[in-house]
């Protein structure tokens, strides 16, 4: 597995990228960047749904979707970038694992909410609430983004081998 | 400056911050997320300045300031106990200054950006828009900057100043 992970990254210029000077750290502000653009339109578009700031019509400020989308695809790439270049640091850590659990929970709760929620959102306007029901995929998003950020800023501090506290390494 | 950083050093949240293991990975994770929220704001604000979901109303995306200053004031705190735990550093670091400054420059086009939006304006004047992608790069070069900050400094401690 690591083997062919970092074969990929070498063979892709990616690892001559990341050993670089400055490769780790641009590769690294890159990564913020796309995350700031995931919480400014995502997480804001969360905390509308969960009745903040009821003034911005929801249909219309889910316009800014797709530049989340696009904050989410840079750091899928940037991510891919890290991951291949030293897949040991990543695989065997409990801060990744955790990180990969919350992106899977943030996934899931968006796919459950196009599918059932999303005809509501279209039909909301300016000044008007959500159903209780409608809000608890706004809280799980957002927490699973929080989630994301919090394992993400930990992966560096629980390098492998494992850690006591960790049960399952 | 040498004996300042040393006394910092010695206080008693300095060295927890260096030698607990909750201190300083708790530090970073409100830096992180403080960050995120205080640019996701102002990227809000100046995607919808340049044109990007027109039909959005303006004036209340300021309405998300309060959260902003929050996040802002997390990111400060979160900021000055990074900074005490290894004062010298931070403080030796020209790219730290250069950080500081940008922040300070980004939260003051971000206020007059708000200024000029709050009253819903029907035309967004090309200067606008201007300091709305300044204010995006602004931001970038925060973020870059304090990245930076972990591959570009000389000493860790006081001590090594003293060579």
């Amino acid at each position: 597995m690591e083997e062919a992970l970092l074969s990929f990254s070498q063979q892709s210029g990616i690892y001559a990228i990341m050993n670089s000077r400055w490769g780790w750290p641009i590769v690294e502000s890159l990564h913020f960047f796309g995350l700031s653009l995931l919480i400014g339109t995502v997480g804001l578009f969360d905390l509308r749904m969960l009745g903040f700031v009821r003034q911005i019509p929801l249909a219309a400020m889910h316009k800014l979707i797709p530049f989340g989308v696009a904050g989410y695809l840079l750091n899928v790439l940037t991510g891919i970038m890290f991951f291949t270049s030293v897949p040991d640091q990543y695989l065997y850590n409990p801060a990744f694992q955790t990180k990969m659990l919350f992106m899977i929970g943030a996934g899931m709760n968006m796919l459950v909410f196009y599918r059932f929620a999303y005809q509501e959102i279209k039909l909301t306007g300016a000044g008007q609430d959500l159903r209780t029901n409608t809000k608890v995929f706004a809280a799980v998003s957002l927490l699973c983004w929080m989630g994301v950020i919090t394992a993400g800023r930990l992966i560096t501090f629980f390098r492998p081998p494992a850690h006591y506290w960790c049960f399952w390494c | 400056m040498i004996e300042f950083f040393a006394w910092l050093e010695a206080t008693s949240l300095s060295i927890w911050l260096r030698e607990s293991m909750i201190g300083f990975p708790l530090s970073l994770v409100m830096h992180a997320l403080g960050m995120a929220f205080l640019v996701g704001v102002h990227f809000l604000l100046d995607l919808r300045i340049l044109g990007i979901a027109g039909n959005v109303p303006l004036a209340p995306l300021q309405r998300f300031f309060p959260l902003m200053w929050f996040s802002f004031f997390l990111a400060l705190f979160s900021g000055l106990l990074l900074l005490l735990a290894y004062p010298a550093k931070g403080l030796t670091n020209p790219v730290f200054y250069s950080k500081l400054l940008l922040v300070a420059a980004a939260l003051l086009v971000g206020t007059v950006l708000a200024r000029r939006t709050v009253n819903e304006p029907a035309v967004i004047s090309s200067n606008t828009r201007l300091m709305a992608l300044l204010s995006l790069c602004l931001w970038a070069t925060v973020i870059t900057l304090g990245r930076l900050l972990a591959y570009t400094y000389k000493v860790l401690s006081s001590f090594e100043l003293t060579f």
